[in-house]
């Protein structure tokens, strides 16, 4: 416990140092930019994945894969394909020039001027302002897991007290995204991510020794999830079958290409000062992601060994239960239960404190997101007014009914799921918010960065189509949300009607209730997108040749 | 005789491990090569106009 309080505190003064800092020197990215000198790449690098990589990656999708199996090393491969080299090299310096020249602060700003239309920029907001606590509550869950864990408090406990600091994090200024304090915190993660990983794989025997005991738990895996596709954790879930409908579509296809279009991501590369700087970032990105969310997936499904096999701290015999079973059917316990039990008591502490990094560096963009919407893409945006003491009071309405969304969600996700053993909430929650901003914003960026096709119908009715078709999915065709919601909207799947109504023209593995609404929704908005804008009118040229002005040379 | 990757037996997990760690490689293959390309010059007009706006948002917030 003495080394946690320290840890905590050493944590804490340097944020608040290194804020102080950023304060005093304002080191903000926007500073780096006005000051002319280099921000260092690492230092950028450090910071974008601290933003990237939260606790619902660790302890969500980590607790996933310990359910799921090291299938979710697709994930790793599409986050460090798509999250950096697609990100860095063919998103980045046109997000930068595009939004520098169009005077975008704001993701919904970028799409709005880009397409010329403020209502674009509204409905972008409020799916940001609405949804992202979806996302918010599962980052807040991750932490306070961890929190109650460490400290043996319960969950409602541990998310006021967490709470309670975000709250203090974001009203100091923890929003401002002072760089050197988001690369301390993602410096603070790649480290102790790394040494977990080590400790695991020599707790083990070794790589291959640790795989090899891990498959042979295989028979088990078939014995408790056989009927939904589970072939061991070493191995992929049955084609077609309901794991690999949720480890594919969802984990996977959602998560690893909604990260292009996430908001708070976005953002970033207009604050990095040259595209010579996105380049460096691309090697120290990668690096950085391989580590942070390899290490999760490496680790969930290595737990199992550890509940079947070894005794925990302090114990003569061990668990001899798989880890879901072990931490009682709660997916999201199966990491933190995990270090407590299995991991000493430095590393612990260590991890704690990594943890409370990946949590406050993901948080304060988020807020900063749904700050930002509220005031200049839904007040000053729809209102026209430019007072900035009343930009000021939405953004503070905006960021504190987020802030009580998020909380009250985090607070009642874990009972509205009560029931559902095995669901990995947190990953879900994500998976949810990542999958809505890629059919509602994904075709929109790419076709606004690298097209002139795109008319300004096109753009509205494929982003609204993509929201829709995501949403009425969401709610009523997906089994295990709709299952989760029914006593407050008391609607059943409607996946068996379709099925009917479809007949043999649904090929037999495609499992309806199991289908990501990305899945759908995605190529439903493309060709909303398209439909539309092959019949509606074209922009002016002189409108896109000042939108793509910077982006074809001329500064 | 199953394929075996660093104990793992089912081909398509040790692809994506092996995927994961390939990309990671092309990544940092591709920074270095490119780690003094870009463009690199000073901050233009428009984009010192929009780091002075960022930092009134910051300050707002």
């Amino acid at each position: 416990m003495t080394l946690l309080i320290v840890l905590v505190s050493v944590y804490l003064f340097l944020t608040g140092y290194l804020g102080y800092r950023g304060w005093k020197e304002t080191k903000t990215a926007a500073d780096y930019m006005l000051a002319g000198g280099d921000t260092h790449p690492v230092v950028m690098a450090l910071s974008y994945g601290a933003t990237f990589i939260s606790t619902s990656a660790i302890i969500g999708f980590g607790g996933a894969a310990a359910v799921f199996g090291m299938s979710l090393h697709w994930l790793t491969f599409l986050n460090i394909f798509v999250g950096i080299f697609v990100a860095f090299v063919f998103f980045g310096a046109r997000t930068r020039a595009m939004g520098h020249h169009l005077k975008a602060h704001t993701f919904p700003e970028l799409l709005g001027r880009r397409y010329n239309s403020r209502g674009l920029q509204a409905f972008a907001g409020a799916i940001i302002l609405f949804f992202m606590p979806i996302y918010t509550a599962a980052v807040l869950m991750g932490g306070t897991y961890i929190v109650a864990s460490r400290l043996d408090i319960n969950y409602e406990t541990a998310l006021f007290g967490l709470s309670m600091i975000v709250a203090v994090y974001v009203i100091m200024g923890g929003m401002k995204g002072v760089m050197y304090s988001d690369a301390m915190q993602g410096a603070l993660m790649f480290f102790g991510l790394l040494t977990l990983l080590f400790l695991t794989y020599y707790k083990l025997g070794g790589i291959t020794e640790a795989h090899e005991k891990l498959s042979a738990l295989t028979p088990l895996a078939i014995e408790n999830f056989g009927p939904s596709g589970h072939q061991g954790w070493t191995s992929m879930p049955a084609f077609g079958s309901k794991y690999w409908w949720i480890v594919m579509s969802q984990i996977t296809f959602g998560v690893g290409i909604g990260v292009l279009a996430q908001p708070q991501l976005a953002v970033r590369f207009m604050t990095v000062k040259s595209s010579r700087e996105l380049n460096r970032a691309v090697l120290v990105g990668a690096l950085f992601i391989l580590v942070t969310v390899g290490v999760s997936y490496f680790v969930g499904p290595l737990s199992n060994v550890f509940f079947m096999s070894v005794a925990p701290n302090g114990a003569e015999a061990p668990i001899g239960k798989i880890a879901l079973m072990a931490v009682g059917g709660k997916t999201d316990e199966v990491i933190p239960q995990f270090m407590k039990l299995f991991m000493p008591g430095w590393l612990g502490d260590l991890f704690f404190v990594t943890l409370l990094a990946a949590a406050m560096s993901t948080l304060s963009s988020q807020f900063h997101a749904m700050g930002t919407a509220a005031s200049r893409d839904l007040w000053q945006n729809l209102t026209g007014r430019t007072s900035e003491k009343q930009a000021i009071i939405a953004t503070r309405i905006g960021i504190f009914a987020t802030f009580l969304l998020s909380v009250t969600l985090a607070l009642s996700l874990p009972k509205l799921f009560a029931n559902h053993a095995g669901e990995a909430i947190i990953a879900r929650g994500t998976a949810i918010f990542f999958g809505i901003c890629a059919a509602s914003f994904l075709p929109l960026l790419i076709g606004g960065l690298y097209t002139r096709f795109i008319t300004k119908a096109g753009a509205i009715w494929g982003c609204i189509a993509g929201f829709a078709v995501s949403t009425v999915w969401l709610f009523f065709i997906k089994e295990s949300e709709t299952k989760a919601l029914k006593p407050l909207t008391g609607i059943d799947s409607y996946a068996p009607q379709i099925k009917a109504f479809l007949g043999d023209l649904l090929p037999k593995w495609v499992l309806l209730p199991e289908v990501d609404p990305t899945v759908v929704a995605l190529p439903c908005s493309i060709l909303v997108t398209v439909l539309v804008s092959l019949v509606t009118r074209k922009y002016e040229a002189a409108h896109l040749d000042d939108c793509f002005c910077r982006i074809n040379g001329k500064r | 005789m199953p394929f075996l990757v660093l104990g793992l037996p089912d081909p398509w997990v040790a692809a994506a491990i092996l995927l994961s760690v390939l990309i990671t490689a092309v990544c940092v293959i591709y920074g270095f090569l490119r780690w003094n390309k870009g463009d690199n010059t000073p901050p233009g007009d428009e984009t010192i106009r929009w780091a002075r706006e960022e930092r009134e948002i910051d300050e707002e917030l």
